[in-house]
Parts: structure tokens; sequence; C-alpha cells
């Protein structure tokens, strides 16, 4: 077995009494792009919740860097360098894309570190740095909110729908910049609805359908799976 | 890239971290069912054997007894009542929340 940063372990989850996961299983190892493919409504983004800690677990286990922590605070996690890009962006539309950036001075780093760490990775963004956040495309939104996760220095990056509502082109694009920041170690646990996208990036996929995980494999081995897992074949 | 991997297995092993609120707020909601029903039972069987007793010494304790059964009762309740509210104010927050932000998105 690998060093892996991200383990979950039988984990069930839901709301209100009604389990939207059933016992998933899956291990992230380091500097490892893993895709969680699966249709609308397969419990990805209640898995990103709870291993990220803002959703708790009904059972089962969050183990990270080889630690139990089930129980650990959202902003525990977000300070030890586990960092989710939640879906819909999580950016502050009101802000310039500067103000947003600034925001992750907050964890002590400097503002000139994130700036350069942020503008690194995606140049467009330093052009557009004293725009406001909200009136940015869809895909520099996103650069945006990627490049805030970056410059926070995580071991572990969360990304959920990274491609929602994007064009073919920006979202290949997007993806080129997940697997470069891999190639420097981080650990990436990505969930998509449109699995091609990630199949390119991930060095391992699992499909998700109905709360469940029905396989997990390299992404040439998963590809003949995927449309049975959409047409509802599992 | 090795040091940041090392210092994140460093931090997350020196996190201080509480038990699981989720168990918690199920073990208490538990706790203030039970109690509600033991202290209904409690107050219920005072009332039967009161009737059965014409000793004013003895009619003392058992609405000694059923008074008791009421305040746990009460106590039930209110544990009951706190920790599955939570759970409904939480359940609609995050709805209200994700209406919010369809209404009104970033872009």
């Amino acid at each position: 077995m690998g060093d892996a940063l991200l383990e979950l372990r039988g984990v069930r989850a839901g709301y209100g009494g009604i389990e939207v996961v059933h016992g998933v299983d899956l291990v992230v190892e380091r500097g490892q792009v893993f895709g969680v493919l699966g249709p609308n409504g397969a419990g990805k983004t209640t898995l990103m919740k709870v291993a990220a800690a803002l959703h708790p677990p009904t059972a089962g286990d969050v183990i990270v860097a080889g630690r139990r922590v089930n129980g650990a605070t959202p902003d525990q996690l977000a300070r030890a360098g586990l960092c989710l890009v939640p879906e819909g962006r999580g950016i502050f539309p009101n802000l310039s894309v500067r103000e947003n950036l600034w925001m992750n001075t907050y964890a002590g780093a400097s503002m000139a570190d994130v700036e350069a760490a942020a503008y690194a990775q995606f140049p467009r963004l330093k052009d557009r740095r004293n725009q406001t956040a909200g009136t940015l495309s869809g895909g520099e939104q996103q650069m945006l909110a990627l490049a805030r996760a970056v410059a926070t220095r995580p071991a572990v990056l969360l990304l959920d729908e990274l491609s929602m509502g994007l064009a073919p082109q920006l979202v290949e694009h997007l993806y080129d910049a997940v697997v470069a920041i891999a190639r420097q170690g981080v650990s990436i646990l990505v969930v998509e609805q449109f699995a091609k996208t990630v199949l390119g990036a991930a060095s391992q996929a699992a499909i998700m359908v109905g709360g469940r995980i029905v396989k997990v494999g390299t992404p040439a081995e998963l590809e003949d799976e995927l449309s049975a897992a959409y047409l509802g074949g599992h | 890239m090795n040091d940041r991997v090392e210092q994140f297995k460093a931090d997350v092993a020196e996190l201080k971290i509480k038990d699981s609120a989720s168990g918690r707020d199920t073990l208490f909601l538990r706790t203030g069912g039970a109690l509600m029903f033991i202290g209904s039972l409690l107050s219920f069987i005072a009332y039967l054997t009161s009737r059965n007793d014409k000793d004013p010494l003895a009619q003392g304790g058992h609405q000694t007894l059923g008074l008791f059964g009421v305040a746990i009762a009460v106590v039930g309740a209110a544990l009951f009542l706190r920790y599955s509210l939570s759970g409904f104010l939480k359940l609609w927050l995050a709805r209200y929340l994700h209406a919010q932000r369809t209404q009104h998105p970033a872009d």
C-alpha cells in the first residue's frame, strides 16, 4: 500500500434520516488525482462534504494522513492543509480578485506569496486583479476559486464539479492546471458529473451510483462501465 | 512538496478532535426519548399505586414519586426537543442557503 493522505472507510451519510451515501470506501494516495464520477444525485457532493468535515458521517471513518478525523471541524482540516473548492465556486462576487485572494492571508501567508502562487498558476487573473469577481466569466471565476485554493499550499485538494457550466475548452485548460498541481505532490479528489473530462486527468477513478461505489480502477478500465452507470445499468 | 506533506501529517496528528457531534446529538436525542418514557411510566405507576392506598403518609410518597416522574419527563422532553429541533433547523438552514444561491448565483 502507498502513502494514503485521504481515506474513507465504510462512510455513510445522509440528511434528516435519509441516507444518501451507503458505505463508501476510497483511498487517495500522495500526488494522485482520484476522480469520482457519477450521475446527478449519486451522493458525490455529500461525500466531498464528509471528507472536508462539513457534513458528519452517520457511520464509517474519515482518515486523513493516517489519522481518524471524525469529529474534526472544517477549519481544523483546512488549516492543516485539506482544502475544498465547492460546487458553485464559493468566491465572493462583490469583492475584487485581489480581495478574494487576500482572504487567504487570514491563514498566515503574506499577500505577496498568495498572489505569486495564484498568478503563477493562472496568469490571466493578474490582468483582472482589480475586477469584481462576480463580473468575471464562469471560467475565470473557477480559476479564481482554484487559485485561491492553491495559494493556501494544500496537501489535499477536494474539487467539486469543476467543469459545471463551463465550455469544454475551458474545462480542458482547468484540468491541465489540476494535473500540474498534482505533479507538485498535492493529492486531489475530484468529483464530476461529466466523466470524460476527469478521465483524461485522473490516475485512478471510481464510479458512484445511488450512493455506492460500483467500480474502482484506472480510467481505461472504467470507460466501458461509464455508459452503463449513467444509463442505469448498475 | 515532501516537506509540505510531512508538515500536513504533523499538523493532522496534533489536531485536538472532539467526539463526533452527530453521535453526541443522537445520544442526547435517544436519552431524551427514554427519559420521557420512564418519567411518564413512573407517574402512571405512582397514580395506580396511590389509588389502592388510603394511608396519607404513603400517599405523600406516591405524590413525590409522581412529581419526580413528571420532572424526569419534562427534562426528557426538553432534551428531545432540543436535539430533534437542531437537526431540523440545520436541514432547514441548508435548504434556505441552497435556495438563496440558486436564486442569486454568483455569475
